[in-house]
């Protein structure tokens, strides 16, 4: 989810920048991924 | 040893001084063969132990070698029975190269009771004699303790980082080039960086060297600690040279899949690893829920 954002656009993007609002956005969006999935006190329907 | 330089001396070349040098080694008398190597590196055409090692492939080499054992064996068994003995002295110079790593594996092996290698740090070389001190056994250096990196950073790293990979070997027209924007000579490049594998090591290492895979967060919020990890992943892939690094994997990756293999296992791996630790001590501290030991961490961080 990171990299995908932050890195692998630059291989073929030249121009590719990532603001620092930008990068925190991304790993908190990551992070609140992950806990949904894997917090031991998340409410998770259907699992 | 150095009366030994007041007598006359001939040169020689190379066929007739291997050929003296192996009359005199199996007739040693018991007093023994004593055997100083000094120089940092050597060039081994012919010895495939050494071939494989020249060309990267340490796994090839070190399998070599192993098959060497029973020769190697035998060899001893023969001085045995000659009355002789070999003591082998290694002067090594800290930071250790890959090369000098590589042979003190080579005479760790060969290590036997009638041959016993020792390496001892070059405190100081002038001209053609150095002093050796502060010596040891070959397993001192070859260790895990030994030094695996160099201390500081050399430029000429981030200058192989714009070549292409197979025209960076210091000895090469372009590894001249390498060395001109590094600031150095060609000679202290090669002496660093044998090979071009040697030198994309280094590379990796210095590229992912702020991965401290040690300094991980406390277990107790999860959303903390893998802010912190994803922060410093983020960290990593945003430096400017990663994104050639990446580039030079990927191109070179038919001609030599043991650079992808090596980036890989330097770079993404141990932060992979990083990971996958935390999260199993988030799992115990009952912050977090994972079945599958194996994968949650290549999903967050891709």
């Amino acid at each position: 989810m990171i990299s995908n954002y932050l890195f692998w656009p630059s291989l073929l993007l030249p121009d590719w920048t990532v603001t620092p609002a930008r990068t925190t956005a991304v790993v908190d969006e990551a992070v609140r991924t992950m806990v949904a999935r894997y917090g031991a006190d998340v409410d998770r329907p259907g699992l | 040893m150095r009366d030994l330089l007041n007598g006359s001396y001939k040169r020689m070349t190379r066929t007739e001084y291997l050929a003296d040098f192996w009359d005199k080694y199996w007739t040693a008398d018991s007093s023994g063969i004593w055997k100083l190597e000094r120089l940092q590196n050597f060039q081994e055409t012919g010895y495939q132990v050494w071939e494989a090692f020249n060309r990267g492939d340490w796994a090839e080499s070190l399998r070599l070698l192993e098959a060497d054992r029973a020769e190697i064996a035998a060899h001893h068994r023969r001085l045995t029975a000659a009355g002789t003995s070999l003591t082998w002295i290694r002067a090594v110079e800290p930071p250790l190269n890959p090369y000098v790593r590589w042979n003190l594996h080579v005479l760790r092996i060969r290590e036997q009771p009638s041959n016993r290698p020792l390496a001892g740090d070059i405190g100081r070389v002038e001209g053609s004699t150095a002093e050796a001190h502060g010596g040891g056994d070959v397993d001192d250096y070859s260790s895990p303790r030994a030094p695996q990196r160099r201390g500081g950073r050399l430029d000429a790293e981030k200058g192989a980082g714009e070549i292409d990979v197979e025209d960076a070997s210091p000895r090469s027209p372009v590894g001249g080039l390498v060395a001109d924007s590094a600031g150095v000579s060609k000679a202290t490049l090669f002496k660093q960086f044998p090979t071009k594998a040697a030198l994309f090591d280094a590379i990796v290492i210095d590229s992912w060297a702020e991965n401290d895979v040690a300094d991980l967060p406390p277990a107790g919020d999860l959303t903390a600690g893998l802010t912190v990890l994803g922060r410093r992943y983020a960290a990593l892939l945003s430096q400017p040279e990663m994104t050639d690094l990446f580039r030079i994997v990927i191109a070179e990756l038919p001609r030599f899949p043991e650079l992808a293999k090596a980036h890989f296992s330097r770079g993404k791996l141990p932060y992979f690893e990083s990971v996958r630790i935390y999260l199993l001590a988030e799992r115990d501290a009952g912050a977090a829920d994972i079945a599958d030991r194996r994968w949650p961490q290549r999903s967050s961080s891709g």
